[in-house]
């Protein structure tokens, strides 16, 4: 079944030609989204047979690990892959009725991106790793430059100027790391730069580690990230916060975790490192959500935050923190594109003061909001909490006390400003005429808020999923073993 | 000599790097990035270096080889730093026609 993995790869690409073809006028938005339901199907089926061994890999052409390319999942890849599928499918549902124009380039281009977010967890090369983010990257660009209003356009060229530069460093770490080791292959290269120089090791571990901040957008690169995605369309927005930075920092994760193994990072303090610039993001982008008029801009400085909680659980390093951090970044991912969604339709102009008198106009919308924003702000019964308690519980056991103070304090910031909002909508404002929605928005939006609300309640079916996955991460000998057998 | 190309290497990629935090005007930023990414270009095809090695076809009683795989590396990054330059020169004449400069410090609608 592991010809499956290649199917998953590319179907985002044969769906994105072919909607330029235009045979028989195909109607571009039912057509990606059949496509994307394949791609789930895809991955139901591939998980289904996966019982049997932990990991699947696929040889590309059938070179083996040595000469060619590898494609191979785990528990953890298909999570994230999920995750991809579950936020594209959302955001082409959500899109189809936002009267965007030209929509067979913005569907192709939305396929071409969750393609290129696809290739990043799949592949086990560290050079088509760069590839794909390129691919990702260069898509995502091209989206938020799409109303090609002056906006937008600002947005993306501050964006690639950030993001360009981030991934030089990463090609520069990938082929220093295969003029050490003469492999790009993520597991055939590790045993030699295990053994290589420490000042090289140090080199290309801070290569990566800021290559990547970049395209996740932590503290000290977070400009750009606040820039493109006020100025991307809504839908966009989702798309971007809700899976390129996840996937971003999944694949820092795993590359580092793969090349070096956790005991020789724990040596050069990394997880150290990366916890404190965790810690000063989930304090820099709650300052910054306050007092912010446009409500997109503080989404995603809320969003940077949530990345820093997400940071300080991957780098604990142990069971809890991990499978806090994966289970934050499906919530986080599913919460804050529910947001952008909510920012699409209940906004004019994207002004938080229009947000005034909203729920006398549509109460269902007020209350989805509400959901919503008690989530990110964790509090119980709602999904947030759970993944937030555990980061928190992780950062404890591993001693990181002034941390997880912080996320408990932080908690109470995201509350002290999404609460203004909440007034803002029970005030009463001059205009009650109602707010009606398109069906299937609505509908996107009610999903987001029912799995969030689920996912609590069935929380003891979720963690052994999410267990698995982190186990993958941290403890990936399996995912090695299957690579080295393909020869 | 090597240690002449590597010190060459660094020293261009951060001449782009600095020239990008320093300049102005978009198509020198655009230029800059341009020189980072040829830096990185001459640290790949220096890697497919042998001394004595030939082309990378397999020919009879020819036993080294420079290395194909890392020239492939730097076809591919060619191919997406041209892409990606194509796209920054577009958007540049789009911030143009909407902004009626190329000054980066007048790109300043989006602010908070």
């Amino acid at each position: 079944m592991s010809e499956l993995l290649v199917f998953i790869l590319i179907y985002p690409l044969l769906f994105a030609v072919a909607v330029q073809t235009r045979v028989g006028k195909i109607r571009p938005y039912e057509f990606g989204i059949s496509g994307i339901i394949t791609g789930i199907l895809a991955l139901i089926l591939l998980s289904i047979t996966h019982g049997q061994g932990d990991v699947i890999a696929y040889p590309m052409g059938g070179w083996g690990y040595l000469k060619g390319i590898v494609i191979a999942v785990d528990h953890l890849s298909l999570l994230m892959a999920g995750l991809i599928q579950c936020i594209g499918l959302l955001t082409l549902l959500f899109s189809s009725k936002q009267s965007i124009e030209k929509p067979h380039i913005y569907v192709s281009l939305v396929l071409l991106c969750i393609m290129g977010l696809n290739g990043i967890v799949l592949t086990a090369d560290l050079f088509n790793l760069f590839v794909f983010l390129e691919l990702a990257s260069l898509v995502s660009y091209a989206l938020v430059a799409y109303t090609k209003e002056a906006e937008g356009l600002e947005g993306a060229f501050k964006y690639v100027l950030m993001s360009f530069g981030g991934s030089m460093l990463i090609l520069w770490a990938t082929a220093l790391v295969y003029a050490i080791s003469g492999s790009l292959n993520i597991v055939g290269a590790a045993e030699a730069l295990r053994q290589a120089p420490h000042f090289l090791q140090i080199t290309i571990v801070a290569m990566y580690v800021s290559g990547f901040s970049v395209k996740v957008g932590l503290f000290p690169v977070h400009a750009w990230k606040a820039d493109a995605y006020t100025a991307a369309r809504a839908p966009v927005g989702a798309l971007l916060s809700g899976a390129s930075s996840k996937v971003a920092i999944y694949a820092l994760f795993r590359v580092l975790s793969l090349l070096f193994g956790w005991s020789i990072l724990s040596g050069m303090n990394l997880g150290v490192v990366l916890a404190t610039l965790g810690l000063v993001s989930i304090l820099i982008g709650h300052m910054l959500a306050f007092g912010q008029s446009k409500l997109k801009r503080l989404l995603t400085y809320s969003s940077i935050a949530h990345i820093g909680y997400i940071l300080i659980g991957l780098s604990v390093f142990n069971l809890l923190g991990t499978v806090g951090a994966l289970f934050h970044m499906v919530n986080h991912g599913l919460l804050k594109a529910g947001l952008f969604y909510f920012a699409a339709v209940a906004t004019e102009d994207d002004e938080i003061l229009s947000l005034k008198g909203l729920f006398r106009r549509s109460p269902s919308l007020a209350i989805c909001f509400v959901v919503m924003a008690l989530g990110m702000a964790g509090v119980p019964p709602l999904n947030g909490f759970l993944s937030k308690w555990l980061i928190v519980m992780g950062a404890m056991e591993a001693g990181f006390y002034l941390h997880a103070a912080v996320i408990v304090i932080a908690g109470l910031m995201a509350l002290l400003y999404y609460v203004p909002l909440v007034q803002l909508m029970f005030t009463p404002s001059d205009e009650t005429q109602a707010l009606v929605l398109e069906r299937s928005q609505m509908g996107v939006i009610q999903t987001v808020v029912a799995i969030s609300v689920v996912l609590f309640f069935v929380a003891n079916w979720v963690f052994p999923v999410l267990q698995e996955a982190a186990s993958n991460l941290m403890y990936p000998d399996s995912y090695i073993d299957t690579i080295f057998n393909l020869n | 000599m090597d240690l002449v190309i590597y010190l060459t290497v660094a020293g261009l990629f951060f001449l782009g790097a600095y020239g990008l935090m320093t300049q102005r005007n978009l198509i020198k930023l655009i230029i800059c990035l341009n020189v980072m990414e040829a830096a990185l270009l001459l640290f790949l095809v220096r890697l497919s270096h042998r001394t004595g090695g030939t082309f990378p076809i397999i020919q009879s009683g020819v036993w080294l080889y420079t290395d194909p795989v890392s020239q492939a590396l730097s076809l591919t990054a060619i191919v997406i730093g041209a892409s990606t330059t194509a796209l920054l020169l577009a958007l540049s004449v789009l911030v143009y026609r909407a902004y009626g400069t190329l000054d980066v410090r007048e790109l300043r609608r989006l602010r908070g």
